[in-house]
């Protein structure tokens, strides 16, 4: 009977255990916050924009109930805001699901060091989430934009970004990765508010990608072809679309190329960084306007070797752009210094952003031309 | 040990020469018993022959037999004096007929319960005890709890004799040992312990015989009246022993050194030693083919897990950790909740109530009235419930598939532990989220490792590992390997 | 109470995976940047050989314990001593380790509960197996052992598209070894507590093949390490997970499979606990044993109850996570794993192994 005591003890411990549920919380005392936002206010502070989602009550619905509310919070940090926004919900704010933070654009240039932190501390929020600018606009507008083809905006923006071939979710771990890299320049995407005259309709667009000096302050954007130039040297993107045109007006092709890859060679000359990009891929015509028989070699030749020109004439001019402009590496370029010659780039990397504007970056692209589609010529140019 | 209550006090230890004061002695013992008949055949005036048996009992032929007749005739002819004549009764009726002669009064009060016709002759201090069993049974029909497409449709039933048969025709060796045991100071039960000689491990029989010595019952009326007194740990959801109607599983189990022990009066024969993986074979495996019975074996292993996990781990995520859910699904789960008035445990808990309610009232009612309750339950529970949002969606289709998953376990006593275990799980998960489950894991992961039938571990033989017994336990292995796996343990002590 | 050399295996691996995984991948990367997969190759080769010189020592005498073969090697006195020190310290991390685990699932799943509940409740599940033997624990580890593989190569499958070859490299970071063999130590100290197999060979049946069981059992949870920390690398970089908690956690909070396998962390801190079990249960047997042959009580089941009691005490003193995570461990690392877990164990092995050679018939008292 003695060995019963401690069992008797353990049981009624277990069962005490069992009766109380500290944590325990219904999905209808939460509220899912889907995205969030944050602007800088003109005195400095932080208005906190966060997006819920409102559960449809049963089926009688019918569209009537907008399935997501959005509510602000103003304080001096992220958390203040977020108590602030919180006084004035009746159900616990619940982050798990956040996949989406928008910057406004004067947060962004105020810089965005101090925000980070609050992203990342919390264990409730995710790592896998996606960071956007919003160019010339504030989180605010960009939030209450409503957008018809999804029940709430920001799974609308995640799912256009699944669209154009990037990876959803890895703008928060990339920028943090690329802070943390000597010489490095993070970048994040941008969006922008876009009114259409056309339709008179206000609706998103994804933009191309911010970029950030080294105190995190934003320092200008690429636009979309620059942006994919950009990540094709840094391998982040899977397809890029290349218009071209033929000489002496004859007309233009647009070529798709896939199977990107791209080489950074380096080498330091006298003090001098001399960068040498090798960028191959596979191209797919998938619109030609000259009344050319693709059919024959010769003239597929002649179109790949305008493409070629083509891909490094607009990538020399996003690298100098890069270069002149923001002067921050976000090509890697110091990166792959370090790997080829890492005694040379422990002598530049203190002073990287300088020798990187300095340095001499020369393309060489040697797309080929894999398939012309289902025709030589314009079925109407014989 | 309890003395057996009330033990039969008998007036004398033998029974007399005078017919008529037997005679009176048997009836004070067969008082208001109305089925015991006692028959006189009076010849002449001076002999007596008295016939004592149970109606419904014993086979009436044997009267009308002619040998019988002649014998009866011509012992009331010899005017009751001298011998009983055994010779001749023995050489013509023992061949069909076991016969033989006895004294005392209890053996004989005894023999006429087990269905022996007495029959005692005036001045003779001995009585003539005719086996002549031929009691109303039932015969072999198909199981009726154990279904299986593929293989005999043949079904213990509650004569021991039929059932040992069942066996033996299937294992045609004096290596099958059938000891018989009678337990039950009332009912008399005869009890077979049946192994395979060279198969199934000696002290392991000794083990079996030991703990059926120490059983003290009054009466047996069916195997589960054993099962609890020899198992290993009364205080275990987990049962230590197999039950089935099958004789094709309980010769399998012979084979692979298992030891059977057959109840007189239940078709369901107890199989020992067990392990948790048992729960996973069924029959058919063996008769289908090896990739299907793998895969369904599979089946069965998710449907398992799912029968123990699935309103646990519902009810951890949607209110701890409702992060693990994908936001679309969120949406869906949150809908349908919106406006439930019970917690989720509560909720889960209740519906799983239900559930078990339904179930039981299921098994217990008429066939006829049976499935109207399934009916009602499913329209009153998934609709009405759902319409009236008192119970959310989800939940309905939790329960159910819960459900479904815990009949996919072939053996049935086998599916109850988790069934019970579900429900504790469902507390602590609904305490402490999915730490609360794993600590339930771990529990009951001790204690199945804890666990012992008849000195072989609970989950042998994944732990501890025997890897010359793995074959048949994640994988039903193909049957050349098996057989090779056989011959390999052929001779070895340790083996099951 | 036997073990086989199998049950031995995992119940190494399962110690020494776990926790390790979880703690000390932050250091590492700390210390050893971008020469964190070599510092974990190095610390893995350092427990090996802790391990090595272990099961040389207590294979010197195969059927005792640690606590009855110490005084026949040292003498009576010096040797209980000795055995006593090494008591104390294994209940202190088992205590220590138990705190570190339940500060992690506080962190990671709740807010309200309160530490003391989710400590007891594990100690509570732990002393259902350990009451039953070391042979229980080992049975446990033995299903729970590749249920964790199982779940790292889920793990690894998963994260495979987010894994970056080029953060891989340079291998060896530019201000050269110094960093990789600071970096180790974390890694190491941790991962040499398999020197507790000096209490477990002793229960082994045979003993022909428990010297390579014992060193699979480690090596393996080494290889788990060094992939780990390979993933970890490819995905964050070297910079990072420096600055992290968990480095581990915050990987598997990234991993998402076509959007619905997502939030993998849960899983983590399950797979966690079954890991913690068996160390906690590992140490808690030993230390109830030992202190039982120590203090020559016959039913070391009852000294379990104290024995658990003051795991529990030493669990619930420490104020914050600091304590736990970084002054333990600091003390186990410089105090600890230099001294109880290298040179004692190789001094004995000394000693010992040259009495035997001596010949001389050793004496019950000296």
């Amino acid at each position: 009977m003695r060995s019963n005591l401690p069992r008797l003890l353990t049981a009624i411990l277990l069962l005490s255990l069992l009766t109380g549920c500290w944590d325990r919380r219904e999905l209808n005392d939460r509220l899912f916050e889907l995205a969030s936002g944050v602007d800088r206010l003109e005195d400095g502070k932080l208005l906190l924009i966060g997006q819920f989602m409102v559960p449809s009550t049963s089926e009688e619905g019918g569209g009537a109930k907008k399935p997501y509310l959005i509510e602000t919070g103003v304080g001096k940090m992220v958390s203040e805001c977020l108590l602030d926004m919180q006084l004035k919900l009746s159900r616990r704010i619940t982050r798990g699901h956040r996949n989406n933070i928008y910057f406004g654009e004067d947060m962004a240039k105020a810089g965005i060091a101090d925000l980070m932190d609050s992203v990342t501390r919390d264990p409730d929020s995710r790592l896998k989430s996606d960071i956007w600018v919003v160019k010339g606009g504030t989180a605010l507008e960009f939030m209450q934009l409503s957008y018809p083809l999804e029940s709430i905006p920001a799974i609308g923006l995640s799912k256009i970004r699944h669209i154009i071939g990037k990876t959803t979710g890895n703008s928060l771990l990339e920028i943090l990765v690329e802070e943390n890299v000597e010489g490095s320049g993070p970048t994040l995407p941008a969006v922008e508010i876009l009114y259409d005259t056309k339709l008179r309709k206000k609706t998103l667009q994804v933009y191309g990608r911010a970029i950030f000096n080294r105190d995190q302050q934003l320092a200008g954007y690429l636009n979309r072809m620059e942006s994919v130039y950009r990540l094709w040297i840094t391998g982040e993107t899977d397809r890029i679309p290349i218009t071209a045109d033929l000489p002496n007006g004859r007309g233009s092709f647009n070529t798709e190329v896939t199977l990107l890859h791209a080489k950074t060679r380096t080498a330091v000359n006298a003090g001098r960084v001399a960068i040498d990009v090798y960028l191959t891929g596979s191209g797919v015509i998938l619109e030609s306007q000259p009344a050319i028989d693709l059919r024959k070699p010769d003239h597929l030749r002649e179109f790949e070797d305008i493409m070629n020109r083509r891909i490094e004439k607009d990538q020399t001019e996003v690298i100098r752009k890069v270069q002149r402009q923001f002067k921050v590496d976000v090509f890697h370029f110091g990166k792959a210094l370090d790997r080829q010659h890492p005694q040379d780039w422990a002598r530049l990397k203190a002073h990287w952003e300088q020798s990187f504007s300095d340095a001499e970056v020369t393309v060489h692209s040697r797309v080929k031309i894999k398939r012309i589609g289902l025709q030589g010529p314009p079925p109407n140019k014989p | 040990m309890i003395p057996s209550r009330n033990p039969v006090s008998y007036p004398r230890e033998t029974i007399g020469a005078h017919l008529s004061e037997n005679e009176a002695m048997l009836r004070q013992l067969f008082e208001h018993c109305f089925d015991v008949v006692f028959q006189r055949v009076d010849l002449s005036e001076e002999c007596l022959i008295l016939m004592v048996y149970v109606d419904g009992l014993i086979d009436k032929n044997v009267f009308a037999s002619p040998l019988f007749q002649s014998w009866v005739a011509e012992k009331a002819g010899a005017g009751g004096k001298g011998a009983v004549d055994y010779p001749v009764l023995k050489e013509h009726f023992a061949v069909v007929r076991p016969i033989r002669n006895e004294s005392r009064v209890q053996e004989i009060v005894e023999s006429v319960l087990r269905a022996e016709l007495a029959v005692f002759v005036d001045g003779e201090p001995e009585a003539i005890l005719l086996e002549t069993s031929g009691m109303e049974h039932r015969g072999v029909e198909e199981p009726a709890n154990e279904v299986a497409i593929r293989g005999p449709r043949e079904s213990f039933t509650e004569t021991l004799q039929i059932n040992t048969s069942l066996v033996r025709r299937r294992i045609q060796t004096p290596h099958l040992k059938l000891e018989p045991v009678v337990l039950g100071t009332f009912s008399k039960t005869r009890i077979v312990i049946a192994y395979v000689e060279g198969e199934a491990r000696p002290d392991l029989i000794g083990l079996v015989k030991q703990r059926l010595a120490g059983i003290q019952l009054d009466v047996v009326l069916e195997s589960g009246y054993i099962e609890e007194l020899i198992e290993d740990r009364t205080f275990s959801p987990f049962p230590q022993m197999m039950n089935t109607e099958r004789p094709d599983i309980v010769t399998a189990s012979l084979m692979e050194g298992r030891i059977a022990i057959m109840t007189d009066g239940t078709p369901q024969v107890l199989i020992l030693p067990i392990t948790f993986w048992t729960a996973f074979q069924a029959v058919e495996d063996y008769y289908e083919r090896f990739i299907y019975a793998t895969l369904i074996r599979w089946t069965r292993f998710v449907l398992f897990a799912i029968s123990l996990y699935l309103p646990s781990l519902y009810v951890a995520i949607t209110t701890f950790h409702p992060q693990l859910l994908p936001t679309n699904f969120l949406q869906n789960i949150t809908s349908a909740r919106e406006g439930v008035p019970f917690p989720g445990v509560i909720e889960a808990l209740l519906m799983e109530f239900l559930f078990e309610g339904l179930r039981e009232a299921g098994v217990r009612l008429p066939k006829a009235v049976g499935s109207a309750v399934s009916i009602v339950g499913a329209l009153v529970i998934g609709e009405a419930a759902v319409k009236a949002g008192i119970v959310s969606a989800p939940m309905v289709i939790i329960v159910s598939l819960t459900g479904i998953a815990s009949f996919a376990i072939p053996r049935y006593n086998m599916s109850i532990p988790f069934r019970i275990l579900r429900f504790p799980l469902l507390l602590s998960s609904g305490a402490l989220g999915l730490f609360g489950i794993a600590m339930g894991t771990l529990l009951i992961l001790t204690h199945m490792a804890r666990l012992e039938s008849f000195g072989v571990p609970y989950l042998s033989p994944i732990a501890p590992f025997q890897p010359d017994q793995i074959k048949d336990v994640l994988i039903r292995a193909p049957r050349r390997k098996i057989n090779s796996l056989k011959a390999t343990l052929a001779g070895r002590p340790r083996r099951r | 109470m036997k073990l086989t050399n199998y049950q031995l295996f995992w119940l190494l691996f399962s110690m020494e995976a776990g926790m390790t995984i979880m703690l000390t991948l932050g250091p590492t990367f700390q210390a050893a940047r971008q020469g964190a997969p070599l510092a974990m190759l190095l610390a893995g080769a350092v427990s090996l050989l802790a391990t090595y010189i272990a099961a040389k020592l207590s294979l010197l005498y195969p059927e005792d314990t640690f606590v009855e073969y110490v005084p026949k090697i040292i003498g009576q006195w010096l040797g209980k001593t000795l055995v006593f020190v090494y008591l104390l310290l294994w209940i202190a991390v088992g205590g220590i380790v138990l705190r570190e685990y339940a500060d992690f699932v506080h962190m990671a799943l709740f807010d309200k509960t309160p530490l003391w509940a989710i400590i007891l409740f594990m100690l509570i599940v732990i002393l259902y197996a350990v009451h039953g033997g070391i042979h229980i624990v080992a049975r446990c580890s033995e299903i729970i052992g590749p249920i964790v593989v199982f779940n790292i190569i889920l793990f690894r499958i998963f994260s495979l598209k987010d894994l970056h070859l080029d953060r891989l490299l340079p291998l060896l970071p530019s201000d050269g070894w110094m960093p990789v063999l600071s970096g180790s130590a974390p890694a190491a100290s941790y991962m040499s507590e398999s020197v507790m197999i000096v209490m477990l060979i002793a229960f082994i049946g045979n003993k022909k093949k428990t010297l390579s069981s014992g060193l699979w059992g480690v090596g393996f949870a080494a290889i788990v390490l060094l992939n780990v920390i390979i993933d970890t690398m490819m995905m964050l970089g070297s910079t990072v997970p420096a600055m992290l908690q968990y480095p581990v956690y915050s990987i598997s909070q990234y991993i998402s499979v076509m959007e619905f396998v997502q939030n993998l962390d849960i899983f983590l801190v399950v797979g966690m606990s079954f890991t913690v079990f068996v160390k906690i249960g590992l140490y808690l047997f030993m230390t109830s044993y030992g202190t039982a042959q120590l203090f020559g009580i016959r039913n070391w089941r009852r000294v379990l109850w104290a024995v658990s009691m003051l795991v529990l005490a030493v669990a619930l003193f420490p104020r914050n996570a600091d304590e736990t995570q970084v002054v333990f461990p600091l003390f186990w690392k410089n105090i600890v794993f230099p001294i109880f877990l290298f040179a004692v164990p190789f001094l004995l092995w000394m000693i010992g192994s040259a009495r035997k050679r001596m010949k001389r018939p050793v004496r019950p008292h000296a």
